[in-house]
């Protein structure tokens, strides 16, 4: 039906996720405040617009389910039903469904539609009971038959538009055209009879009547729709003349006392489930057609019964299913969109506008240049590069996002935690309203919900046992976001019970992670709870403990650049603190030297640079050089000989030592000159090329060449098992 | 010799679908035997500028370059099959799957047209 | 001169589509996201030639959005049509009491949409 509109479609499921977080959020706050009318109106708008989008697309499951949501919604927000919790569960799940709903048009997704109808008679059965009469519109039904078509009628029409009708931006010349258009309209008279003395008029009442006759082919409803936003309010008459061979006589009247609504009433747009119409017709009980609902097999299971497949060919056959399932969802999910302020664009162009007056006075100052327009030179150079930083904030800001997308998940999540787990959770947010880049956002999405639910199946203790340590019943989660230098931290923090130094110690040597007398710093041994394998947890839930996870979230933490990091005190509770780039596109660097070649050092990964003093390095048999950093012990790592390149300096007392972390590890690189520091944009090797050991990227220089990227973590790896074999 | 080159090499192009008999080839020579890029995956020509070498990557990868904003790899065949090297002046970028690399021993450019002329005046 | 043309939709899909659809027609578009929005693009004193509004809009909706626009001279014989659902009766005729010049159905095609605006438009 609407063909042109589909290129809208990646726009609507942006909108429609948003919605959804709005209604899920907004459900969640409701069931504190249950009287807060702005909230339901919210949840309310949410709804409808997916409702009303959802359909331009034919959507149509979409749109009924969300229909019957919005029915409920409506009543709620008019006062004539109250949030009940029940009520308040009923809309969440159905919230979840909808997800469902609008993933499966997106995706081609299977839907379990026994939810789906589940939830609609459910929907249906809570806006009903306490009925009143939710709409004031009797249903009407069409009882103008139509005449048929093709041949030529002749219509009498006399039409009284109301007095207003100017002030509502309607104009009777139009409607005539368009009668004009229908076929030949003849005879028009204009009634002036109402019109008062010329003193007493006034230009924007509607004083006129008309007569005229049309004669058309079309159908009486064809005309009628012509007066579709008067006839309401008019007096209108259209009827069909005695014309051979036409047997009746047609007449439709409209006036403002009689109002007949063309307009379909569809409150319930959607074809009611069997099974719900045998109940309601009395013919079966809910019992005995949940009795018989429970009886309904899957196709599967009937073609292994009737022995014309094996169960194995079934299984065989579902596993193929979930693949295409999951393998369609893939697809869909490459394309990415942002949405974007069009104030963020118009600045934009602006900005764009001058740079190109910039780079035009530049060229024409070049065109005809002396040594005398020095001066000139420098400030238009200086306006290019606040014309460029500027282009370059702006244009970044464009993929930056409030985190708060990423938060607007837990409430739900917490919820549902403390249910399962026996414990009274109160999530506390702070700093949603902090930016940054939407892939950042994205991926960290993943290593938060694990970090949360760590805290509240791991961290906070049971209601009893708080009760017993003297702490409130209800544990808290904190997540809080900020800016912090040219990144951005995230802390989730929970008041439970600390981690527990001597049970990861004992766990740890169990698993082989550590020897039996390793000697670990506080540090050192909260860090093992992200070993790959790790889990303390002394039952496995479905929430966590599955050993899976923790190494996990660091990874993907790392993986972005980022680092983590945790703060805790038995007892207490437990602080973890993801420290992140706030783009993936540009980092902040260090420039280094190390002979002819430039590279540049993550920021983030630096602590600090050194000049070791004479003796400061020795020499340990098998495990290479250490350099002596106020009393500790630091690997050392030559980056000319981990690159294979040609020095100024060997001497490392007469070089810079940079002291880099990662992972907790910390390590002194060798380079020959720090030249300075700087933002880089991330070129990728891969694009053309390949991974490189030791290398996370390239960038290009301020001359034109390109520069690479350390990889620290790489760089650790290569210093420890030697040079990679090239390829 | 040449002639029967470019046979062998459209024969290949064909066998792989990537060429029609209307090719035109950019042919180049190392050591006695001519060599040819389908015209059509000449990404463009490049003057010869500043390159930054990939530590431990083998020889015939000769590093880097800027190509307004996208880093392709430059790879030196003469290297890669033991040959002499020679000076070079441009590189030129080449389509390789989805992938783009600069070649530098693309140094003679001869049009099809011209290599067939060379291969008739080298077979006389 | 182009006809030019306000489209006032919170949903920026449906705004979107509308927008695209009068554009192609030749319309040139000002897009607002609320009532609020709308007055206050209006107030810097564009004309328009046809206003297309959603109802149900945060910090103002579509019918407190026709009767502020009903109050100024420019927009006071403006062609104003309003988005509605099927099930939004009562909103329609409070869209015709605030002055609303007609009304298009969710959901719509892009022809439906033209062939109502040529209905009330003044040629």
């Amino acid at each position: 039906m609407s063909n042109d509109f589909a290129q809208f479609q990646d726009a609507f499921f942006e909108e429609a996720g948003e919605h959804l977080a709005v209604v899920e959020e907004g459900l969640l706050a409701l069931e504190q405040h249950p009287e807060d009318l702005d909230l339901l109106n919210k949840i309310f708008r949410s709804a409808h617009s997916i409702k009303g989008t959802s359909g331009m697309f034919g959507f149509n499951a979409v749109a009924q389910f969300t229909h019957k949501m919005e029915t409920l919604l409506d009543l709620l927000r008019n006062g004539q039903k109250a949030v009940s919790p029940s009520i308040a569960d009923l809309l969440l799940k159905s919230t979840d469904c909808l997800k469902t709903l609008i993933e499966s048009v997106k995706t081609g997704a299977a839907v379990d539609e026994g939810t789906v109808q589940q939830l609609t008679s459910e929907l249906a059965a809570a806006s009903q009971s306490d009925d009143k009469p939710s709409s004031q519109n009797p249903k009407a039904t069409q009882t103008v038959s139509t005449a048929g078509s093709g041949q030529d009628q002749i219509y009498l029409i006399t039409w009284t538009p109301p007095e207003w009708l100017f002030r509502r931006g309607l104009d009777p010349l139009q409607i005539t055209k368009e009668l004009c258009d229908l076929g030949n309209l003849t005879d028009v008279t204009l009634d002036v009879s109402r019109l008062p003395h010329l003193a007493e008029i006034d230009p924007e009442t509607c004083y006129l009547s008309w007569s005229m006759r049309l004669t058309t082919g079309k159908d009486l409803n064809v005309i009628e729709s012509v007066f579709e936003f008067v006839r309401e309010d008019s007096r209108l008459t259209i009827e069909k003349t005695i014309v051979p061979g036409s047997e009746f006589q047609v007449s439709s009247t409209g006036s403002q006392h009689e109002t007949r609504n063309l307009q379909r009433e569809t409150d319930d747009g959607s074809p009611k489930p069997l099974g719900e119409i045998l109940i309601e017709s009395g013919v079966v009980s809910r019992e005995t057609l949940d009795q018989a609902l429970a009886q309904q097999k899957r196709v599967g299971q009937i073609l292994v019964e009737q022995h014309a497949a094996s169960p194995q060919q079934v299984e065989q056959a579902l596993q193929k299913q979930r693949q295409q399932e999951s393998a369609a969802q893939s697809r869909k999910t490459d394309t990415a969109s942002i949405r974007v302020d069009t104030d963020k664009i118009d600045k934009l162009i602006n900005l764009v506008g001058e740079l190109v007056i910039t780079q035009s006075m530049l060229s024409d100052l070049g065109a005809r240049f002396e040594m005398s327009h020095m001066p000139v030179l420098l400030e238009r150079m200086a306006q290019l590069e606040r014309n460029t930083r500027e282009i370059q904030e702006r244009v970044m800001s464009i993929r930056m996002l409030p985190i708060g997308t990423a938060f607007s998940r837990f409430p739900r999540l917490v919820r549902d935690l403390s249910a399962k787990a026996g414990k009274k959770i109160q999530l506390v947010l702070s700093g949603e309203e902090t930016e940054l880049d939407k892939t950042v956002i994205e991926s960290i999405s993943d290593p938060l919900t694990h970090l949360v639910r760590n805290s509240a199946d791991h961290g906070l203790e049971p209601p009893e046992e708080r009760l017993d340590n003297n702490k409130q019943e209800t544990g808290t989660i904190r997540l809080n976001a900020f800016h912090e230098g040219g990144n951005i931290c995230i802390t989730v923090e929970d008041d439970g019970r600390g981690l527990n130094r001597d049970k990861i110690l004992a766990k740890a040597v169990k698993q082989g992670l550590i020897g039996e007398n390793e000697k670990l710093s506080d540090d050192q041994i909260w860090l093992l709870i992200f070993k790959p394998g790790f889990s303390t947890a002394e039952k496995v839930t479905d929430v966590s403990g599955r050993g899976v996870g923790m190494d996990v979230v660091k990874r993907n933490i790392e993986g972005l650049g980022g680092t983590v990091s945790i703060k805790t005190r038995p007892g207490h509770g437990t602080i973890f603190i993801l420290k992140l780039p706030l783009t993936l596109a540009i980092i902040e660097g260090m420039t280094v030297r190390v002979g002819q070649e430039t590279y540049i050092v993550p920021l983030l990964s630096i602590l600090e640079s050194i000049q070791p003093k004479p003796g400061g390095v020795k020499t340990v048999v098998g495990k290479g050089e250490l350099i002596d950093v106020r009393g500790t012990y630091l690997p050392m790592v030559r980056m000319y000989e981990i690159f294979a390149l040609q020095p100024e300096i060997t001497d490392p007392t007469k070089a810079i030592l940079l002291i880099l972390e990662t992972e907790g590890e910390r390590v002194a690189v060798m380079v020959d000159e720090i030249l300075g520091q700087q933002q880089v944009v991330i070129k990728s090797m891969e694009q053309n090329f390949r991974k490189v050991e030791g290398i996370a990227g390239a960038t290009i220089l301020g001359d034109g060449t390109v520069g690479f990227i350390l990889d620290v973590r790489g760089l650790l790896e290569i210093a420890r098992h030697g040079e990679p074999v090239a390829a | 010799m040449a002639a029967a080159a470019l046979e062998s090499m459209k024969e290949l192009n064909q066998q792989n679908g990537l060429a029609t008999d209307e090719n035109q080839f950019l042919t180049f020579q190392l050591g006695s035997e001519l060599y040819g890029v389908d015209i059509l995956r000449v990404q463009e020509i490049k003057g010869y500028t500043a390159v930054t070498k990939i530590p431990n990557t083998p020889p015939h990868i000769k590093g880097v370059l800027n190509l307004r904003g996208t880093i392709v790899p430059i790879v030196e065949l003469r290297t890669k099959f033991g040959m002499p090297t020679i000076d070079y002046t441009m590189f030129t970028v080449i389509r390789s799957g989805d992938k783009l690399v600069a070649l530098l021993d693309m140094d003679r450019l001869l049009t099809d047209g011209e290599m067939q002329e060379t291969g008739s005046a080298q077979a006389a | 001169m182009s006809k030019t043309a306000l489209v006032v939709d919170d949903s920026p899909t449906m705004r979107q589509m509308v927008a695209f659809t009068l554009k192609n027609a030749g319309f040139s578009v000002m897009e607002a996201e609320d009532g609020k929005d709308a007055v206050e693009k209006v107030s810097t004193g564009p004309k328009m030639d046809i206003v297309v509004t959603d109802l149900n809009m945060p910090r103002m909706d579509g019918i407190e959005l026709i009767k502020e626009l009903r109050k100024l001279s420019a927009f006071k014989f403006t062609p104003i049509l309003m988005l509605t659902t099927e099930s939004a009766l009562e909103k329609k005729q409070a869209g015709k009491a605030a002055g609303a010049t007609g009304w298009i159905v969710k959901p719509f095609n892009p022809e439906v949409l033209l062939k109502t605006i040529a209905k009330v438009m003044p040629a």
